[in-house]
């Protein structure tokens, strides 16, 4: 009876964190946690290794072993984590094409299959050459892993971006128009002329996000053009973020 | 027994309340949701303000703070995060 009422217990307590973990945010969160769990193991792992260079007893050899399986674990999280954030971020933002949506949704379920599937390697790790084998293996699984999501992720946020600027774009040749009736409107004039100029940087970057995205793929590089399409899009963000100050000053010069 | 469901219960519901309190808005909605009251209360103002300048100056705008405090929220929401490869 006792066991009844603490599994129950137990239950309730986990029920607000199942229902409400499934927001983007929170996902992102886990996957950070993740990530921060896989740099404590592996800095576990590089001293497990020294200690077993300096003193090769079968107890360090040991500590290699199980470090270096609490290391792979720690990466698959981390992936998995990364992969779930992915997910649930195209389907709660409703500026994402379908398209994409479901090809998201699609490459995450085949890929924590995978994830499983190598899950059952590391629990057969048993020797320092099973470490050797499995990292070899984790390098390329790793990769393959993370890349189809990502190219999808960028041509979303790259999908995203050409909306904002569209809607920007709007907003400013309205405040235009509006500024246009206006006899004092010089000031006005040059801020929407600051916030046009910006949203033309913000389009150009955003084109060649999208393109450095499409080259997310194997065999190549994928990893660096993920980086280089996500630097393009922060620029692109900075631009926006500019135009939107510039719309908002012309928007209260207009209205004062 | 009888006593010791009980309190189990009051403490599983107690513990569901609050868990709900604090999980269902997360940190950012909390922001948004302050700022979009924000926005709406001064939107109130602002679009009494924006109309009685609207019929001196005669200029039509349709578009609204809250237009403009919703792209910037959108541009805001733009995620650009690198991923790391693995190293020996």
């Amino acid at each position: 009876m006792k066991k009844i009422l603490l599994v129950l217990l137990i239950t309730f307590l986990l029920i607000p964190n199942v229902l409400f973990a499934s927001t983007s945010s929170q996902a992102k969160q886990d996957w950070l946690e993740a990530k921060r769990i896989r740099f404590e193991m592996d800095a576990g792992h590089k001293q497990a290794k020294l200690d077993y260079a300096q003193d090769k007893t079968q107890e360090n050899e040991q500590q290699v072993i199980d470090t270096a399986k609490d290391l792979f674990n720690a990466v698959l999280d981390e992936v998995e984590s990364w992969l779930e954030w992915k997910k649930v971020e195209s389907q709660e933002n409703p500026n994402v094409p379908d398209e994409i949506q479901t090809n998201i949704e699609n490459d995450v379920a085949v890929n924590v299959s995978k994830i499983d599937d190598l899950r059952g390697d590391v629990d057969s790790i048993k020797t320092q050459g099973d470490v050797g084998a499995t990292f070899l293996k984790m390098i390329g699984s790793y990769i393959e892993l993370l890349t189809d999501v990502a190219r999808n992720s960028g041509a979303m946020w790259a999908s995203i971006g050409d909306k904002l600027i569209e809607t920007a774009k709007k907003y400013e040749q309205k405040l235009r128009d509006a500024a246009e009736k206006l006899s004092d409107n010089d000031e006005i004039i040059n801020k929407l002329n600051v916030a046009k100029a910006e949203l033309e940087t913000a389009q150009d970057k955003v084109n060649l996000a999208e393109s450095a995205y499409k080259q997310v793929k194997l065999p190549g590089t994928p990893l660096v053009k993920f980086a280089e399409g996500n630097t393009y899009l922060r620029q692109a963000k900075t631009n926006l973020i500019n135009a939107q100050q510039q719309l908002e000053h012309a928007f209260n010069l207009i209205t004062k | 027994m009888k006593k010791i469901f009980s309190i189990l219960l009051i403490i599983s519901v107690a513990v569901i309340i609050s868990g709900c309190g604090k999980q269902t808005t997360p940190d950012s909605d909390v922001l948004h949701d302050k700022t979009t009251e924000d926005t709406q209360t001064s939107d109130t103002k602002s679009t009494d303000q924006t109309e009685d300048k609207e019929e001196s100056s005669n200029v039509e705008l349709d578009i609204t703070e809250q237009d403009l405090k919703q792209l910037k929220s959108d541009i805001q929401g733009i995620q650009a995060e690198d991923l790391n490869g693995l190293s020996q």
